[in-house]
């Protein structure tokens, strides 16, 4: 991820959507949750995307934020021991296409996720190797390690 | 944005302004050519040329190559030996552009090359032939093997690559770079975080400091 204003990976990467919880109540937000609803009410989870929730954060009405962020569906413990057991079984584009762009915005947003850190940077690491085997001794679009560079995340792809 | 690395057609261009020693077997006049003039070829005496008009000559049957000191046979087994037993290093002993050598001397000079491992007046040599290229082969296979390895400890800080070839590097590097960016992306918020708190840390420590001096000063008016 090079930045870059029309970088199409770092759009997509921010188009990417998190859970948060609102403190207060919004009027006229409540299509978010319900098409028949009015009013977004305190303590309702949504899911918004990563560049409007991490401006949202910003903002503050009495000393309180107005969004509390949760970890994403991707980023879960369930996923994270996977990922800690064998990383090169986990497949990482069904969790979603731009799996460590949602990791790095992800870990920017909450603080206290050393472990999760460390997981995603080993498995990308040993990924890595896995993805250079590939690209130096490929046995076909469709022999073994097929199912394997399917779920390669975006980040992974370009690598090579 | 950035540089890429070389092509391999490139490397093997660069390769050819190599200068190389050769038999000729013709009368040759001094050549001016850009690189500098050349010296009249004048057999059974070697000379040196460019690799490009070495292979040229020698695709005319005008000369004979006389392969660098370590392209043959014996040489190739003792570093893959010596690569085998050093999982560590890569030696420092092959030339910086030894793969594009070894591929263009095998392409196209693999008579001169058997005549010179075989050293037995270049009887039965088919076979030796066929030995440099899977011993180039093999060498090529046990080198990038501990690449690999490498990347293993690859983490966010550095590679070393010394001793690796010209195209090895080539090969390498952008994979390399883009997996190094790539881990100092997702691990950029722990550095923060660690940032953060070593200035805290000094924050505290300066803090700390002052209040000690301020009591030292202290100290120092009792005893008067």
């Amino acid at each position: 991820m090079s930045g870059g204003y029309y970088d199409i990976d770092a759009i997509l990467t921010d188009a990417q959507k998190i859970p948060c919880t609102f403190n207060i109540s919004v009027p006229g937000l409540g299509y978010l949750e319900s098409p028949t609803l009015r009013d977004l009410s305190t303590g309702t989870t949504v899911l918004l995307p990563l560049w409007m929730a991490s401006q949202i954060i910003l903002a503050r009405i009495r000393n309180t934020t107005l969004l509390e962020f949760d970890v994403p569906q991707a980023l879960s413990p369930r996923v994270i021991n996977a990922l800690k057991a064998d990383p090169r079984s986990v497949d990482l584009r069904a969790l979603a296409t731009h799996f460590y762009g949602l990791g790095i915005k992800t870990l920017e947003l909450l603080s206290d996720e050393e472990q999760m850190c460390d997981v995603l940077a080993n498995s990308f690491k040993i990924r890595a190797r896995e993805v250079s085997d590939h690209a130096h001794n490929p046995r076909g679009a469709l022999g073994e390690g097929a199912d394997f560079l399917r779920g390669l995340d975006e980040m992974e792809r370009q690598s090579e | 944005m950035s540089l890429s690395p070389l092509t391999p057609a490139e490397h093997l261009y660069l390769t050819e302004l190599l200068p190389i020693t050769i038999i000729p077997r013709v009368h040759l006049p001094s050549l001016p050519l850009i690189s500098g003039p050349l010296p009249p070829l004048r057999p059974p005496h070697r000379a040196h040329v460019p690799l490009w008009l070495a292979l040229l000559l020698k695709r005319q049957k005008k000369a004979n190559i006389v392969p660098p000191a370590w392209l043959n046979v014996d040489n190739l087994e003792r570093l893959i030996k010596w690569e085998q037993e050093h999982p560590e290093r890569f030696t420092e002993e092959l030339p910086w552009e030894w793969v594009e050598l070894g591929e263009v001397l095998v392409e196209g000079a693999e008579d001169d090359l058997v005549g010179y491992a075989g050293g037995g007046g270049g009887v039965g040599g088919g076979g030796v032939e066929g030995d440099i290229r899977v011993l180039l082969r093999t060498l090529r296979e046990v080198r990038w093997s501990k690449v690999r390895e490498g990347l293993r400890e690859l983490d966010s800080t550095y590679l070393k690559m010394n001793g690796l070839g010209h195209l090895e590097i080539s090969e390498l590097r952008p994979f390399a770079k883009a997996v190094v960016d790539n881990l100092r992306h997702i691990t950029s918020s722990k550095e923060e975080a660690r940032l953060r708190e070593e200035r805290d840390e000094e924050e505290e420590g300066r803090r700390a400091g002052r209040r000690g001096r301020v009591r030292g000063e202290e100290d120092d008016d009792d005893e008067f």
